[in-house]
């Protein structure tokens, strides 16, 4: 199963997760995972309002500011949504076998 | 890798930075393949994203099962030539192929759980026949001795 994050809010029940489709839409959008470090004030809401495409695509952006508000423990889920950001990407390049299907991959520092 | 960003298009400002690593044309490039395998688009691009795992297991396993069938498919070509060669013995008269084998290669358990009770069976059935000769034997070569049998 994929990783989600699950939780109510003001009665309604939410799950938050990436799909291949929902990157690649917030890349579109200028979303880049890389800058979450050098720019966190703006791209950490975009993280967490990509989160909401999947499954809530059309919840208003001033309701997903306000959970976003109203979260605890910030790092904490900061961190699990960027382990679920990468889990579409992950789940394509599982070892061990050499299979067609890895994703080649190289560092660029 | 290939960007959006102005700056690569127009050659680049010599900025040092490198492209960002693009998730979406990593997944571009590898949805075709996923496809081939069987899974569908919108699997791949809105399903649980960790079902790609799943289907490569299965694409592993569907190799596999292929592999053997190949394997298994060459073996009875060859058991076959090799039941059916002495016929092609050159100077051999009235030369008799050997019957091609009565079942396939047993390869699941009930299968080889079958084969084995078959194999018994016709052991139990041969030692029967085996025996029955015997007697039949033994009983001429004592009623050759002037000996008699019960029930004549």
């Amino acid at each position: 199963m994929a990783k989600v994050i699950r939780f109510s809010f003001e009665g309604k029940e939410y799950v938050l997760e990436f799909t291949r489709k929902t990157v690649k839409e917030m890349e579109h959008e200028g979303f880049i995972a890389r800058n979450v470090d050098d720019m966190p004030m703006t791209m950490l809401p975009a993280l967490f309002a990509g989160a909401f495409k999947a499954h809530h695509r059309w919840v208003k952006q001033d309701v997903i500011d306000r959970i976003f508000a109203a979260m605890p423990n910030k790092d904490s889920l900061i961190e699990k949504l960027g382990e679920m950001y990468n889990d579409p990407i992950v789940s394509l390049m599982d070892e061990p076998e050499d299979s067609e299907g890895n994703v080649d991959w190289a560092a660029s520092w | 890798m290939v960007t959006d960003s102005p700056s690569d298009e127009a050659g680049g400002g010599g900025s040092g930075r490198t492209s960002p690593l693009r998730y979406g044309e990593l997944f571009d490039e590898v949805c075709p393949w996923y496809m081939s395998i069987g899974m569908s688009y919108s699997d791949f691009w809105d399903g649980d994203c960790e079902m790609a795992k799943f289907y490569r297991e299965k694409y592993e396993i569907e190799r596999e099962r292929k592999n053997t069938e190949l394997w298994m498919e060459g073996a009875y070509i060859y058991e076959a030539l090799l039941d059916a060669s002495p016929m092609f013995r050159d100077f051999t008269k009235r030369a008799k192929p050997l019957p091609y084998r009565d079942s396939p290669v047993a390869i699941t358990k009930r299968a080889i759980k079958r084969k084995d009770e078959l194999n018994k069976q016709r052991m139990l059935e041969q030692g029967r026949e085996a025996m029955r000769a015997m007697m039949i034997e033994f009983n001429k070569k004592f009623e050759k001795k002037g000996g008699k049998i019960d029930g004549d």
